[in-house]
């Protein structure tokens, strides 16, 4: 080797470190800011008390609720569509085929929409023209179309990874679709739909946007799902932007969503894990 | 009845432009091994696709011709594949069990096609375990996932999977080339213990192996970049007296 490529050797492993530290730097900093400027006003009566004085004492109970309901709307309505879309696009089209060329084409342009959009679509369709209302009913519908496209795809990923071997076998044996979508393959796809849920909640949990115009604003606990009801985003947005004095609350909400997309994360990577762990799911070996 | 349970008249096949497989005619007789030979891309899978319409799953599969099996014309566009293909069963060279617990493997196709109650179930997974020499091996673990068997249990678990159907046909495409010198030693006894049970249409690079356990013998060969089936006769015959002298070539290892 010349000097000279081994200059550039070392240069290129420099670089590479560097953009490597730089973003681990920028996690690490994240992170140790939120912790610091946040755990002091972390307290159990802060899970479990109402905001007082516009959030800046109290704590975020109903906010909470009113999160993990949007959320639980999401989900119920968007895991059984993007199984049902991606089992469409995986096994039922081909790659190349226009049809599923469309709905691919249609997916990547959703996916890449901003969500100020989702939220005036979801508050003109949800809100005003089905009559629903701000309410966590509208809000957990309108994240659920946001957060289809990376579920899709994510699971589409999934029953593409199914080896054909799988699906020869199945059709040898006279199985019908049915039986080998719902007993051989969809098994063999969990891991990916697992992956698409993850990234379908962050997103959901990440949410602001959206929310303002379809689930609204206030802050007390929610008594239904047509009632209107406040996320955990939209609440550490307004803490931190429109009440002077509660930027420390605000740090402390930030604290408990970034804990509650970590518990999520660890429970889906144990559980996709454990399948695998078992032999029932992927490609085996 | 005939002697004869499956029969292949002038059979083509095409994939969009490219022609596969030529006018191929032949008869297999009930209950005997009938060994397909040839080199690599002759269009032996591919015959055996025709024979249980996989090759209906292909994309730009064309097929023409007749295939009757027993007496049901396989190619007709009304033939209830389901039960065309309980009739015919398939075990390919990769044994293919489903990420499922071992009993599972066996029970869901069973399920499929109409047993139901425990008891019945339960009796033709150990029927089907006991006929591939696998009951022993696995009898105390049927729950634990059949994915964690060796290469040659996997592939005797297919073929179990296959025969608990009660199938009339056995389509074989080289289900011992997978496997290591002793798995396969066991697979080839259990093909040849078939004789007399199933009708078997098996596809081998093994010359060896056809003259051992085969009643009748093919060769598939390329003619022109087509692949035509140019000797077809008893094994003896195929091996000690080919009728083309390509054939002949071959089956002393001077070909192919």
């Amino acid at each position: 080797m010349t000097e000279n490529a081994r200059l550039a050797d070392r240069l290129l492993a420099g670089a590479v470190w560097l953009a490597a530290t730089a973003v681990t730097g920028v996690f690490l900093w994240l992170l140790t800011d939120l912790l610091r400027e946040g755990s002091a006003a972390l307290s159990v009566s802060f899970l479990v008390d109402e905001p007082r004085d516009a959030g800046r004492a109290g704590g975020i109970a109903p906010i909470l609720v009113s999160t993990l309901l949007i959320l639980g709307v999401c989900l119920a309505v968007a895991l059984p569509l993007s199984l049902a879309c991606a089992a469409y696009l995986a096994e039922y089209t081909r790659r190349e085929e226009r049809a599923g060329r469309t709905v691919r084409v249609s997916l990547e342009v959703l996916a890449g929409m901003p969500s100020i959009v989702f939220g005036l679509f979801g508050n003109a369709l949800f809100c005003i023209t089905l009559g629903l209302g701000f309410s966590i009913l509208s809000g957990g519908l309108t994240l659920a179309c946001m957060a289809l496209p990376l579920m899709i795809r994510a699971t589409e990923e999934g029953f593409r990874a199914v080896p054909g071997d799988y699906r020869s076998g199945a059709a040898a044996l006279g199985l019908s679709r049915w039986t080998t979508l719902t007993h051989i393959l969809l098994p063999a796809a969990l891991p990916g739909l697992m992956v698409g849920t993850v990234l379908g909640i962050g997103r959901a949990l990440a949410e602001t946007a959206a929310l303002i115009f379809t689930s609204g604003y206030v802050d007390r606990l929610p008594d239904s799902l047509m009632d209107s009801g406040r996320a955990l985003s939209i609440h550490i947005y307004d803490l931190a932007m429109n009440v002077p004095g509660g930027e420390r609350n605000a740090y402390a909400a930030a604290l408990v969503l970034i804990a509650l997309l970590l518990v999520i994360n660890v429970l889906a990577s144990r559980a996709t894990l454990g399948l695998l762990r078992r032999g029932y799911a992927g490609a085996g070996a | 009845m005939s002697s004869v349970a499956l029969h292949v008249e002038g059979l083509s096949v095409r994939f969009g432009e490219q022609r596969v497989l030529e006018e191929v005619s032949m008869s297999a007789e009930r209950h005997a091994v009938t060994a397909l030979m040839g080199p690599s891309g002759c269009g032996k899978t591919s015959f055996l696709l025709c024979i249980n319409r996989l090759c209906d799953h292909a994309s730009g599969c064309t097929v023409s011709g007749r295939v009757r099996v027993e007496d049901e014309d396989v190619l007709a566009p009304g033939t209830d594949l389901l039960r065309l293909r309980r009739k015919v069963g398939m075990i390919f060279q990769r044994p293919t069990p489903f990420p499922l617990s071992i009993r599972r493997n066996l029970e869901l196709p069973l399920r499929e096609h109409g047993v139901r109650s425990r008891a019945a179930l339960g009796e033709a997974v150990e029927t089907a375990l006991r006929n591939v020499g696998l009951w022993d091996e696995v009898k105390d673990r049927l729950e634990t996932p059949a994915l964690a068997l060796s290469g040659g249990q996997r592939q005797r678990l297919c073929i179990a999977r296959a025969i608990a159907l009660k199938p009339q046909v056995l389509l074989m495409d080289e289900p011992c080339s997978a496997l290591d010198p002793i798995s396969s030693g066991v697979v080839e006894d259990l093909i040849a213990g078939f004789r007399g049970r199933y009708t078997v249409l098996i596809v081998t690079h093994n010359l060896a192996q056809a003259r051992r356990i085969a009643d009748h013998c093919g060769v598939f060969w390329l003619t022109d970049g087509v692949g035509r089936l140019i000797e077809f006769g008893a094994t003896q015959q195929v091996f000690e007296a080919p009728r083309d002298p390509v054939t002949a070539a071959y089956v002393q290892g001077l070909r192919g």
